[in-house]
């Protein structure tokens, strides 16, 4: 497997926009990143960053200001339109609907850099439409209109159209942007299933990271400075590159939790004990009112969660209630007074 | 194709070759339908012959082509701007070929070649020549403007007004220049399928099949444009080119109908949606099929209705082409600002 060619790679790729002839501004500069057949690369970074334009240099719908483009080691410049349309596909923010179009007829354009001039369907190109709606469980949406779907279905009948064309690379521009957290989490969860069942490699733009770092292979986090961090999740996170790549914003990930907590206040070192959920509970709403949880045997302040409910000691000052409620009232409580 | 589909081309085949009888058995004198085909097969009476051959039968069949040719320019336009409300005559190409042939027919003289009279194949060709500059001028200026500015809505009063201004400009361009032609001119501008003799039908048949087999034989690249130029190009379509051979195409149907039969409102906007509405589908494999039986079968009906009255008397034609195409534009309307609400 790995003396394969990478279904993907780039050769100092900058991409970016030319604003006139001899001007031009570089988004990202000097990419250098491969990707294999049947791996999830979820690509991440803050808004606005560049991740679309990536995506769209490597779809060959923007041309690169350098470098190059390979799918199985052939330059994609080298390409003819169909034969690029055989080998990637996309999935673009544009909301996939038109008025008239069952599912199955919107999949079936998929077809067309496999079908004749005339954009007859032979039975293998009706198989394969087939398959593809199958492949990500929309079989049953066949005779809908599109315009009748909801977000979630009508982005799996663009992802099936997307593998009627039969690719070895699916590109998806933030596909899970308009759908609600149950449906993204199934989104990804499809795709994920699509690289394992397909063997294609799916390169998927997402703003939901934690959900990206539970799922990817690989990611490719977009920095600040323009240049590219790939790896697996857990290595990226490793090295702190998801903290500086959103540097600025009030967050700071964890790496222990792989999430995000919001940096608030600077109140001090707080202790949280207790069993189990309870204390984790106890150390967020802790984190919440800005104080950091700290694993010392002393601090200013120490919080005991059991069955009961909480009993809080600050010094001299101690305080208890039954839930978490009354706990952040109490430590909303210590602002004002102290 | 589903059974639907299959069951509406039929359909639509059938009502054509009915509004087709309808057509020659009507008008002024009104002959029965056996009268009608035996004036056909050449066994009729000389005054049926006289009346049918020479007179019904060419308007008819300029009214198909022109019904065809309007409703498959209006399928393209709708597809090409992505915009359900677009056709000739709504973004001023039909008045951008106004134009042309109100410059041709003033530089040279003649207003009554407009209405087949006198001027001969050449003077024919010439004012098609000078229609289908005049449309393609203004389909690019409307195209241009249209890439500029993201809004259907925004684009298709743009193309409202660009007609408008370019048709006050002929008004007055023949008011200044041949003021006792006005009134000729006007009438012009109402529509009209019975200017078209055998002898000029046959430039004008030429020029409209040409028009429409560029439809004919692009329905899998309309298809790719549903999804808009990104998905089109992810799928391997050329788009400059199928855009350019599209808008290259809809401009001479537009313009050689307007050359021939004036202006005729409607028939591009409505027609495609009578199709959407009967075929159940946008799928421009069944669409145009369709849209060429439709478009024929309802100029043939417009036409007929326009002679109703009997006696020499005549409905002018862009009168009751409003009359169908102006309800069917208010529902297109209605339809989308529901899905518009729950989109």
């Amino acid at each position: 497997m790995s003396a394969a060619a990478p279904a993907l790679c780039t050769r100092d790729l900058t991409v970016g926009y030319a604003s006139s002839r001899h001007r031009t501004r570089a988004i990202l500069e000097r990419v250098n990143v491969s990707a294999s057949h049947g791996e999830l690369v979820c690509l991440l970074g803050p808004n606005g960053i560049g991740k679309s334009t990536l995506l769209r240099t490597l779809a060959a719908m923007q041309p690169a200001l350098a470098g190059r483009v390979e799918l199985d080691s052939q330059d994609t410049r080298a390409m003819t339109p169909d034969e690029l349309a055989r080998r990637l596909a996309v999935v673009l923010t544009d909301r996939g609907v038109v008025d008239g179009l069952t599912a199955r007829r919107v999949v079936e354009l998929g077809r067309h850099p496999h079908i004749g001039w005339f954009g007859v369907l032979r039975q293998h190109d009706r198989a394969a439409v087939e398959a593809a709606l199958a492949a990500v469980g929309a079989s049953h949406l066949a005779q809908r209109e599109t315009s009748r779907l909801s977000d979630g279905e009508r982005q799996r009948v663009m992802i099936a159209r997307a593998l009627a064309q039969q690719p070895s690379v699916l590109l998806l521009d933030e596909p899970t942007a308009f759908l609600d957290l149950p449906s993204r989490v199934e989104l990804m969860a499809l795709l994920r299933d699509l690289t394992r069942a397909e063997d294609v490699l799916v390169v998927v733009s997402t703003h939901d990271l934690e959900l990206a770092l539970r799922v990817a292979d690989v990611v490719w986090l977009v920095m600040p400075g323009g240049e590219l961090a790939s790896g697996a999740p857990e290595d990226v996170m490793l090295s702190g590159a998801i903290n500086d790549a959103f540097e600025g914003h009030r967050l700071r990930f964890h790496v222990a939790d792989r999430s995000f907590r919001l940096l608030t206040g600077q109140r001090g070192n707080a202790i949280a004990r207790g069993s189990g959920v309870r204390a984790t509970l106890a150390a967020a709403v802790l984190e919440r009112e800005g104080y950091s949880v700290v694993a010392a045997e002393a601090a200013p302040l120490a919080v005991e969660v059991d069955d009961a409910g909480w009993v809080a000691v600050a010094g001299d000052e101690r305080a208890r209630g039954s839930d978490f409620a009354s706990f952040a009232q109490f430590l909303r409580g210590r602002t004002t007074t102290s | 194709m589903t059974r639907r589909e299959a069951w509406s081309l039929a359909a639509l085949a059938a009502a054509l070759c009915a509004a087709f009888v309808l057509s020659l058995a009507l008008g002024s004198s009104a002959i029965p339908p056996r009268r009608v085909f035996e004036a056909l097969a050449g066994i009729g009476g000389p005054e049926d012959r006289a009346i049918i051959v020479a007179v019904r039968l060419p308007r008819a069949l300029t009214a198909m082509l022109a019904g065809a040719a309007l409703g498959i320019a209006g399928l393209q336009m709708q597809t090409l701007f992505r915009n359900p409300l677009a056709d000739p005559f709504a973004l001023g190409v039909s008045s951008g070929a106004s134009l042309g042939v109100a410059l041709v027919v003033l530089g040279t003289g003649s207003i009554a070649g407009i209405f087949g009279a006198t001027t001969g194949l050449a003077g024919d060709a010439l004012i098609t020549a000078a229609a289908i500059a005049g449309a393609g001028s203004v389909l690019v200026l409307v195209l241009a403007v249209s890439s500029h500015i993201n809004d259907a809505t925004v684009v298709l009063i743009f193309g409202l007004m660009l007609g408008y201004a370019v048709s006050a400009c002929v008004t007055v361009l023949v008011g200044a220049s041949a003021p006792e032609r006005l009134q000729q001119w006007a009438q012009w501008g109402l529509g009209s399928f019975s200017g078209v003799t055998w002898s000029r039908l046959r430039l004008f048949g030429a020029v409209t099949v040409a028009g429409l087999a560029v439809a004919a034989v692009t329905p899998k690249q309309l298809n790719a444009l549903l999804l808009g130029d990104h998905y089109a190009r992810s799928m391997g379509l050329a788009v400059g080119r199928v855009r350019v051979v599209t808008m290259a195409g809809a401009s001479v149907l537009a313009a050689v109908v307007t050359a021939f039969c004036g202006p005729i409102s409607f028939i591009g906007i409505a027609v495609p949606h009578l199709c959407r509405g009967l075929i159940g589908t946008g799928d421009h494999r069944v669409a145009v099929p369709a849209v060429l039986l439709m478009g024929a079968a309802v100029a043939l009906l417009a036409q007929t209705v326009s002679v109703l009255p009997g006696d020499g008397a005549i409905l002018p034609l862009n009168a009751v082409t409003a009359l169908v195409g102006a309800p069917t534009v208010v529902v297109v309307l209605m339809r989308r600002r529901q899905q518009g609400a729950h989109a």
